[in-house]
């Protein structure tokens, strides 16, 4: 055997290997989002207190949205709902919206829900999981932060913390001050 | 009614009802095969076709919430969710390519249970040929270069002026060297 066999066999391995070491350092149970980086695919859902009423994601053209869907039965959304509340009383709703997607649950569940953990922000439901198929939605809790532009910064697949909470939303703030009047 | 008519009419009747018998069962597996789940408001439109089609479009996207399942096999309701979005664009006329594309582009290409052969991807397709290929060439060359000493002289004349092949290397180079 020439010599430079007896180096290709063990350098061939090293790609593997290399390949085998990034994929076990990989949390497997979290999934890239599509979405990221795109513009948020629109919606209008019927209001969860009013389904006469619907909300639209153009309601909120020009402001940073924070869309997340979550459910009555997810544990992490009970625990995640602390920051949402503290994000609805930080910031500004004409400059940060936050909107609730009920998801695969009843709307009188969900109303339960808000009715012990408070919150008063626009609750909506998604029959058939229509929109939640359309951003792409494993399960729950999942958020999406959409810049002031409609485009999707953030997609967040575990309860959200004040700390992502705030440091997404103000960048994305800033963002849209710097913008312009056009995102102010 | 005379015997004989009697007999030919219990003949008869057990003709038809042996007759009947195989129809009735292919009708009982007919409407077993094709049964319909009840319709609720605002489903999507359902047939048999459009059943057949989501079940070939399901079995080829992954469910997200069992991931190792398709939507087809999974019996999540995310998955079920999906296999109606599958029946309403049927319904709509999409082509399976669209709406392969729709769930790629919300899930992104980790939905497709079989990769698209593009990319990176080219390697998952290509690689265990190019493996093959590699291993079969090394094999080769192993085998024609590593013959063992006994296969060696098996095949050279075994007369006295007649060194072997790796001798005679030996020795050249030591003459060339020398």
């Amino acid at each position: 055997m020439k010599g430079w066999w007896r180096w290709a066999l063990p350098l061939a391995a090293v790609p593997v290997l290399a390949l085998l070491y990034w994929g076990l350092g990989q949390d497997q149970r979290r999934l890239p989002s599509a979405l990221e980086g795109r513009e948020a695919p629109a919606f209008r859902l019927a209001d969860l207190y009013n389904p006469s009423d619907s909300v639209n994601l153009s309601d909120f053209e020009g402001k940073v949205v924070v869309l997340n869907y979550w459910a009555s039965w997810c544990i992490p959304c009970i625990a995640e709902h602390p920051v949402l509340v503290r994000l609805r009383e930080t910031y500004d709703p004409e400059e940060v919206a936050l909107v609730g997607v009920l998801f695969q649950d009843t709307p009188a569940n969900g109303m339960r829900f808000i009715e012990e953990l408070g919150g008063e922000w626009p609750l909506v439901t998604d029959p058939g999981s229509r929109t939640a198929i359309e951003y792409g939605v494993y399960g729950v809790p999942e958020t999406y932060f959409i810049g002031a532009d409609g485009v999707v910064a953030l997609r967040h697949d575990l309860a959200v913390t004040w700390d992502l909470v705030e440091r997404k939303v103000d960048s994305l703030l800033v963002a849209r001050r710097t913008a312009g009047p056009a995102g102010s | 009614m005379s015997r004989v008519a009697f007999a030919a009419a219990v003949l008869a009747a057990a003709g038809v009802a042996l007759g009947a018998a195989p129809a009735a069962a292919q009708t009982v597996d007919g409407a077993l095969d094709g049964i319909e789940r009840p319709a609720a408001p605002g489903d999507p439109v359902r047939s048999a076709e459009i059943d057949q089609r989501t079940a070939e479009i399901g079995a080829t996207l992954r469910c997200p919430i069992c991931r190792q399942q398709s939507i087809a096999e999974s019996s999540s309701r995310i998955a079920r969710e999906m296999q109606d979005v599958i029946r309403t664009m049927l319904a709509e006329g999409r082509t399976p390519e669209e709406i392969e594309a729709y769930f790629v582009e919300a899930y992104g290409p980790w939905v497709l249970l079989k990769p698209r052969a593009e990319g990176m991807n080219l390697f998952v397709y290509a690689g265990p040929g190019l493996a093959f290929l590699l291993g079969g060439f090394i094999v080769a060359r192993r085998l024609r270069r590593g013959r063992s000493p006994d296969e060696e002289a098996r095949e050279e004349p075994a007369t006295p002026d007649h060194l072997r092949k790796a001798d005679r290397k030996w020795l050249e180079a030591a003459i060339r060297g020398s």
